[in-house]
């Protein structure tokens, strides 16, 4: 069955107030109480998905059971079978508002001489139970006809980082950058701002001037460790910026250190920071993303998708 | 729960209270009446029955002096704070209230009028210059039938708040949460 979320939830409010009604208010009251409630039982819905299948599977016969309460000293008899038994009641229910004497002879059969007497006994014996179990029942149901609960997060404010603070600087000499451009296309598929010297420093820019740019909108500098590095020119450059942004930023920049197998020895000034060794691209990768002071969002569907 | 008097004598009973499928149980904001869930503590439940409990002379359940009769939790619509007891749904507090009166009240006013009963010698005392006569009406008496909470629908969106890690339910196209009900760090939904 699928039914609109609002209209399970309209449901079961309306079940749940006349249900309430039913059981609670004044006794002088409980006519108009049944006929309210067992309309909902026979138009509503959520509670037909219950009840309709359960008449359809057994044949009850009220009169029956009337018959058989109304002998002396008898004792109230349900079905064993749990589907049965509320079939029953149901039927049992319906036939009670459409002759009400019925409640008055269970009251007498069971010594209760007054009208009011006899309708709380039925109430108490007959209905109650019924409403437990469709109200079971009906939670069931409802769970069912309801898609499972969607999840948001709310960040605090401090941990949601500004679009100029999330870049991720990769380092590298130049004859590295195959191996560089690896890492730089994984971090982008996986929603990461890496920046890399050549796309991202404008035709004719000042190389120092947005080298250090770079840095300032980093949240992390990332330095390959190669047999071909070597701790000069550029390179030393990036390792004075980087170590100035980890006194500036503290925690929210990592300095992270790469050295690939039979590579040069780390520069003395990296060594305080996070550095790995590392035999392939997927080692290093882990280890790079296991560094970041940065994390992505929850998971979701692909806008493609859906 | 158990309602004790101060007499000693205890009385035991079942209070059995619907969450949603996730385990949220509904709250409404006193100031906004929006709906929203948490998930409960059944202490919370234990001292929105005390309420209705302390009316009658009655307390519930063993006294702790450390713990706080209530945690106060901000509505994620209005940030209105307050007491969790005082965020019942009306459903919730009727259902309380019922219990209260079919376990604790009832069987309390029985015991009175038993009481009186007796003290009265079955219903008439006379002698001296005054004669009183008391009538007593006898009866099987009927508790209310027990009342049943719930069903409870698995409506709305769950909110994880990354401050404290703690969850709630709100409307699915409800947005403008700025503040943690819980802690009451500054967030955003992303």
């Amino acid at each position: 069955m699928l039914l609109p979320e609002e209209e399970i939830a309209n449901s079961l409010r309306t079940f749940k107030s006349r249900r309430d009604s039913l059981l609670h208010d004044d006794i002088a009251t409980f006519d108009h109480n049944l006929e309210r409630f067992l309309e909902v039982c026979n138009r509503d819905p959520l509670a037909k998905s219950v009840l309709v299948p359960l008449e359809a599977k057994y044949v009850v016969d009220p009169s029956e059971w009337w018959t058989a309460t109304s002998q002396y000293e008898s004792k109230l008899s349900f079905p064993s079978d749990p589907d049965e038994e509320l079939a029953l009641r149901f039927g049992i229910i319906k036939s009670a508002q459409r002759d009400p004497n019925h409640i008055v002879s269970l009251g007498l059969t069971h010594g209760q001489g007054k009208l009011n007497e006899s309708v709380e006994l039925f109430r108490t014996l007959v209905v109650r139970p019924f409403v437990d179990d469709l109200s079971h029942r009906l939670g069931v149901a409802a769970d069912l006809a309801t898609p499972e609960a969607r999840a948001v997060q709310a960040v605090p404010l401090n941990r949601i980082p500004v679009a100029t603070e999330v870049k991720i600087f990769l380092s590298h000499k130049s004859i590295d950058k195959p191996l560089v451009h690896r890492y730089y296309e994984g971090l982008k598929v996986l929603g990461y701002n890496p920046w890399l010297d050549e796309s991202n420093m404008m035709a004719g820019s000042n190389l120092e001037r947005e080298l250090l740019r770079g840095f300032e909108e980093s949240c992390a500098a990332v330095f390959f460790i190669t047999e071909n590095f070597k701790d000069q020119n550029y390179l030393a450059t990036e390792i004075d910026y980087a170590v100035i942004q980890k006194r500036k930023k503290g925690n929210k920049f990592a300095i992270i250190t790469l050295r690939y197998t039979d590579a040069s020895p780390v520069p003395s000034l990296l060594t305080t920071y996070v550095y790995r060794d590392v035999s392939n691209d997927l080692d290093g990768f882990k280890e790079l993303l296991k560094a970041l002071p940065i994390e992505l969002g929850p998971v979701r569907w692909r806008a493609d998708v859906v | 729960m158990e309602p004790e008097d101060s007499a000693g004598d205890r009385v035991q009973f079942a209070v059995s209270v619907s969450k949603d499928r996730d385990d949220f149980f509904r709250l409404t904001c006193p100031s906004c009446g929006r709906d929203f869930k948490i998930l409960i503590d059944s202490s919370e439940l234990q001292w929105a029955l005390s309420a209705y409990c302390q009316r009658i002379g009655r307390d519930i359940g063993p006294r702790d002096p450390d713990r706080p009769h209530s945690n106060r939790i901000r509505c994620p619509y209005c940030g209105n704070e307050d007491e969790v007891v005082h965020m019942h749904t009306e459903e919730t507090m009727a259902y309380l209230k019922r219990i209260i009166n079919r376990e604790v009240v009832i069987p309390l006013l029985n015991r009175w009028a038993s009481g009186l009963e007796e003290s009265t010698g079955r219903g008439r005392r006379s002698g001296g210059l005054f004669s009183i006569s008391v009538e007593f009406k006898h009866s099987r008496p009927f508790l209310p039938v027990r009342p049943i909470h719930g069903p409870e629908a698995a409506d709305l969106k769950i909110v994880t708040f990354l401050c404290c890690g703690k969850k709630v339910k709100i409307s699915k196209g409800w947005t403008n949460v700025h503040v943690c009900p819980f802690c009451a760090t500054e967030v955003a939904l992303i």
